[in-house]
Formats: C-alpha cells, structure tokens, sequence
C-alpha cells in the first residue's frame, strides 16, 4: 500500500473512529453523572462482549442482522436512494420465509432453506417495487413512502400472525417452521447461526460489484451526480430502480435470518428497530461493505456488553442504545469535523 | 350494527387528532424553512417524556407542559445546528434523534425509577367540563383536554401567521428558493433556527398531550409512530396548517371508527393501515402538483464570497 492509498485510507475511517470516541467519552461522562466509574463500566462492557468465546459468539449474533441491514442501506445510499423502509421490507422477508418453512415438507434441508431465503428475498424484494416506482414514476419522495410502507407491513405482518397461521395460544407467533428449514447454528446453545457466514459472504460479493463492475461503477456515478451519469449516457432511473430493488431484497433476508435462524418462527414486532439502527451502522462504516462488518459488529458489541455490564455496575444496559445513537449524531456532522482537520492540518483558514 | 357517527367516535376522533394536527404543525414549521424532520417521533417521545416527569415532581400538570415545550425546542435546537450549521443530511440527524429518544427515555426511566416500562403517574392537564346541559354540543365539548383548543388556537393564529403577515411571507421564501430570500436581505439563518425551533417545541407539545393530556403517564415507546402519522397529514394537507388539520381529523376518525368496530368483520390490522395507504395514494396522485417548499431537504449553502 503506498502513501496516497494509506492517507485515503485514513481520511475515510478517521470520522468513524473520531464518532466512536466521541461518543464514548459522552457515554463516560453520563456513567459518571449517575455516579459510577466510568472506566469499571466500560470495562465490564468489553468483558461482556468479548470475554469469551461464547460472549464473542453472542456479539456476533447481534451482529448479523446489522451486517444484512447495513448492506441494504448502504446499496440504496451509493445509488442516491435514502431506504429507510428497511424495517418493513426485513418484516414481510420475515414472514415470507417462515411462511416457506412450515408450510413445505419432506424436501432436503439444503433446498428448503435455499427456498425460504428465496422466498424471503423476494418479498423484501417486492416491497421495494413499491416506493421505487413512485419515486421513478411519479417523483414521491422515498423517505415518505418507505416510512409509511413500515406501517404497512407491521399491520400485514400482524394480520396473517393473528388471523392466518396463529399457533394457538396467548403469544402472538406463527407456526413453527420444520427443522429442515433451520438455519443451521454454528456454536450452539448460542443462536449464532450460518446467516452470520451467509451476511460476511454477501458483503464480499456487494464489494466486489460495487467496486470492480461497469455495473456497479455505473451505480456510484448516479448517486454521487445523476446528472453527470446522464451525460455519461448512465439511464438513471433503471438504476436507482435496481439498487432499490437489491436492498429491498437484502432487507428480507436479513428477515429470515431472524426468522430462520433465531426464532424458528414469524413473531409479532420482533425487531427493536433493527431496521433503523442498520441505517447508523451502515453509516459507520461509511456507507462501504467491508466498512459495515466492523461497525456492525461494534454495534453488537455495545448491546451485548451493555447487558453484562448492567448487571456488574449500576447502569441501564440502555447505554449500549445511547452510544449508538450519540455515533450517528457525531456522524451526521462528520463533515464538520473532517473539513475542520484538514483546515488545521493545512493551516489554511480560507 | 355498525355505527359511524356517535358521541364516543367523536370524542375519541378528536382525542387521536389533537397529537398529530400540533405535531403536524410543528413539521410543517421545519419543512417550511426547507428542513426534513423525520425526528418528529423522537422529539414527540422526549417532550412525552418531559411533560410527564416534571409533572410528576413539580405536581403541576402546566409545568409538565413548559418542560415538553423546553425539550423539544433543545432538540430543534440540536437538529437545526446539525442540518444548517454542520451542512449534514436532514434525515440522517431525524433518524439519530429518533434513536437517542427512544434509548435515553427508557435509560432515564430505569435510572429515576427503578422501571423500564413506565413512569408514576403524574397530574394530568384540565379538560372542559360542566356543559352537559348545552344540547349536542355539550357531550362532544365535555372532557375535551385544554391541549385540544390550545392545539386548535395555534393552528389558526399560524394560518394567519402564514399567508397574511410579512415575516410569514419571508419564511415561506426561505423554504422555497433561500438564495433568493438572502439576496433580498432577509436573514435566511436565523428565520430556519427560530422556525425549526419553534417548530420542534410544539412537536414536544404534541407530545405532552399523549403522556399527561390522554392519559396521566408515560410509558415506554408511547408515541408509537404517531411522529411519522403526523408527517403523513402534513403532507396529505400540502404543508399548510388547515390541510394539516383537515388530514389529522381524517385519520384521527378512522382510527377512532376503526376501535368503535373492533369486531366486525374487517380486521383491525387491515383498518390500521388506511392512514398510511391513504397517505401513499394522496403521494402517488398528487406529488406533481402537491409539492413541499422547492428548497425542502437541501442544504443551504452560500458561498461566503
């Protein structure tokens, strides 16, 4: 790696770690506000992240719906696309995958789990059809319509659990779905399971497309300036139309994975904003695939470590979700501070 | 059989609208000067959550009210800072205020009292009563929250404040070309921070309505998207105050139609969607002609020179 490549380097992930401490040191002042040590808390925080092999596993675990949702979002961000539907897209990619895994039987399990992520993809897929084409066709602004397709497929979600495929009883689930349609786990009892593989895999694809392809050059051009990709004789609208459409689908699966992989089953509301906090993950990492696994895995990190730690030290394991958020508030204002380094570093007050 | 007007929907029509006809405004004052909110459930959240708390320390119901009014003005504040003076993305800065509203409530919830699903009950603010004997009106008038006419006031008096005074005209024009407003000497800076501000802090009010005007606590996620609702009528009443209301009493009836018919044999989910559906049909029809301020969710960036 040369020098130009290394101060690249540097410049891109020097506001995502500036955002990280940032955040941490507003955390440290919050510990230290309600009265307990702020360095004992943190400490406990890593422990409980990382102490062990199954702690590791537990904050791979939280990880993996990050890695599938910020892969979502960041494919719809490059192409200039704010997907903040990612919520409802995972819910009905959920669902749809369930669906396949109870409702197919006696097939090899390797074809019924390649079934219900098809599935699954598919219906996130499908959910993306919508607010893309009011954006291509009739110029509705994504962030609306995806906002309100969330509320849309909660209450469609809610419906076919309550009213179609209930499992008697007081808990508002599914069926469960057959064994064959298990994501298989990798260091059990953990739930960490091979949508974790099947998440870092998809990333190295995603990079490579994005990266190394006309097509996913072509995809960068248009979100940076769509009128400069016009002129380059890029048609816009197809694209923007299949990067909504690739994140709808990578919503879903990160549905099934959930779904497939954690619960065996469709629960009601399961996510606690997965969806949402995905957008600050991806973020993070800089709206770049290998970026997102680090900050996704961080993030699982902060929710895992924040339990244990609520338990060793007097403070709400809700610090953990506090962090997060202080990061992509420092984020938000990443220009900021990185236009204001390099005017310190050059000296230049213009 | 099915009814579709009688005093218990009215009431609570009116009882779901008010949160978001004030919440509405309030997003309609960060769009108007060209910033995107889409914290409005975040911010509605936290001024729940203030309204509740002060209520329950103080004992006093209109303290609770201030709080929520401080609180949001603080997060308008912190919105408008990161949108106008870090030049970041608007909906980048509602979904982080989102999330931190969300975490910081039930943190100070567990931290104050020891539980993570809701606070101690606290005084709730005043509501009409006494006029039983004035013939139809008086059933629909009794129990309505003070909130519910403050709400009303304030959407008239920013009709008014609008489209019939000076500095309501100049605002518009910071939202729709700021360039042009700044070449015409109008501070274009100061209209946004006031605007976002002031617009945040009846968001916050809206919020007050749910914790301490409906009920007499708060509890955990209350708002539960009523934020995103009241964004949907604001663009459904095309960024004005009357639409805003106009659109925020139409949800408000299906929703209260839609407990009235609890039941029936239209499932509650399937009704639970017609605001948003209608909001997304509305969008798909309209949007060439029902268009937010031209420079809505652009930064403003002139160049110092």
């Amino acid at each position: 790696m040369n020098t130009s490549r290394l101060k690249h380097f540097f410049w891109q992930i020097f506001p995502s770690v500036l955002a990280v401490l940032s955040a941490l040191l507003i955390g440290a002042a919050i510990i230290f506000a309600i009265g307990e040590n702020p360095l004992q808390a943190y400490a406990a925080m890593f422990q409980g992240a990382f102490g062990d092999p199954s702690s590791w596993a537990e904050t791979l675990q939280r990880a993996t719906p990050y890695i599938f949702g910020g892969l979502a979002f960041s494919i719809a961000t490059r192409s200039g696309l704010f997907n903040i539907g990612i919520e409802g897209q995972m819910y009905v990619g959920a669902i749809a995958g369930a669906i396949v895994g109870f409702s197919i039987h006696n097939i090899p399990a390797f074809l019924h789990i390649a079934l219900a992520l098809a599935a699954a993809a598919l219906a996130g897929y499908v959910w993306a059809i919508i607010p893309a084409l009011l954006k291509v066709k009739s110029g509705v602004h994504e962030v609306i319509s995806t906002i309100m397709l969330n509320y849309v497929a909660y209450a469609l979600t809610a419906y076919l659990t309550v009213r179609v495929f209930h499992e008697p009883g007081a808990v508002a689930q599914t069926y469960k779905v057959d064994p064959s349609a298990i994501l298989p786990a990798l260091m059990p009892p953990n739930k960490l399971n091979t949508g974790f593989i099947i998440a870092i895999v998809l990333a190295i694809v995603i990079y490579g497309f994005l990266f190394y392809t006309p097509w996913g050059y072509n995809l960068r051009v248009t979100g940076l300036n769509p009128g400069a990709g016009r002129y380059a004789g890029i048609k816009s609208t197809r694209i923007v139309l299949r990067a909504m459409l690739m994140s709808g689908a990578i919503a879903g699966l990160m549905g099934a994975e959930r779904s497939l992989g954690i619960y065996g089953r469709f629960i009601n509301s399961f996510s606690p904003g997965y969806g949402f906090t995905a957008i600050a993950v991806s973020l993070l990492g800089q709206n770049h695939p290998l970026g997102i696994i680090p900050a996704a895995i961080l993030f699982g990190a902060f929710e895992n470590g924040a339990s244990f730690m609520s338990l060793q030290v007097n403070v709400p394991r809700e610090l953990g979700l506090i962090l997060e958020a202080l990061i992509i508030v420092f984020i938000a204002a990443e220009h900021f501070f990185r236009d204001g380094l390099r005017s310190m570093l050059k000296g230049d007050k213009s | 059989m099915i009814s579709f007007l009688t005093i218990s929907i009215i009431q609570a029509t009116v009882a779901i609208a008010t949160p978001l006809y004030i919440g509405a405004l309030g997003g309609l004052f960060n769009e108007r000067v060209g910033v995107v909110n889409v914290g409005l459930d975040g911010i509605m959240l936290s001024g729940a959550f203030a309204a509740a708390i002060t209520s329950y320390y103080t004992q006093s119901a209109w303290m609770g009210v201030l709080a929520a009014l401080t609180v949001g003005a603080l997060l308008g504040l912190l919105h408008a800072a990161i949108c106008i003076e870090f030049k970041a993305d608007h909906v980048v800065s509602g979904v982080a205020i989102n999330i931190l509203a969300s975490s910081l409530t039930v943190f100070l919830l567990q931290l104050l009292f020891n539980n993570k699903g809701q606070s101690p009950s606290a005084p709730k603010i005043g509501q009409i009563s006494n006029l039983d004997s004035i013939p139809i009106l008086g059933p629909i008038l009794n129990n309505m929250s003070y909130l519910t006419i403050i709400g009303l006031v304030l959407i008239l008096l920013s009709h008014f404040f609008l489209y019939r005074t000076k500095m309501g005209l100049r605002l518009r024009s910071v939202g729709e070309n700021p360039y042009a407003a700044q070449s015409l000497g109008i501070p274009v800076r100061r209209y946004m921070y006031l605007s976002v501000i002031v617009g945040c802090a009846l968001v916050g009010l809206a919020g007050a309505f749910l914790s301490i005007g409906m009920l007499n606590v708060f509890t955990k996620n209350m708002t539960a998207g009523r934020g995103y609702i009241a964004l949907a009528a604001m663009i459904c009443g095309r960024w004005t105050p009357l639409g805003s209301l106009g659109a925020s009493v139409f949800f408000g009836y299906v929703l209260a139609w839609q407990m009235n018919a609890q039941g029936l044999a239209i499932p509650a989910q399937i009704l639970e969607i017609i605001p948003y559906l209608t909001t997304i049909i509305v969008l798909a029809f309209v949007a060439k002609r029902a268009r937010g301020p031209a420079h809505v969710g652009k930064i403003f960036a002139p160049s110092e020179h």
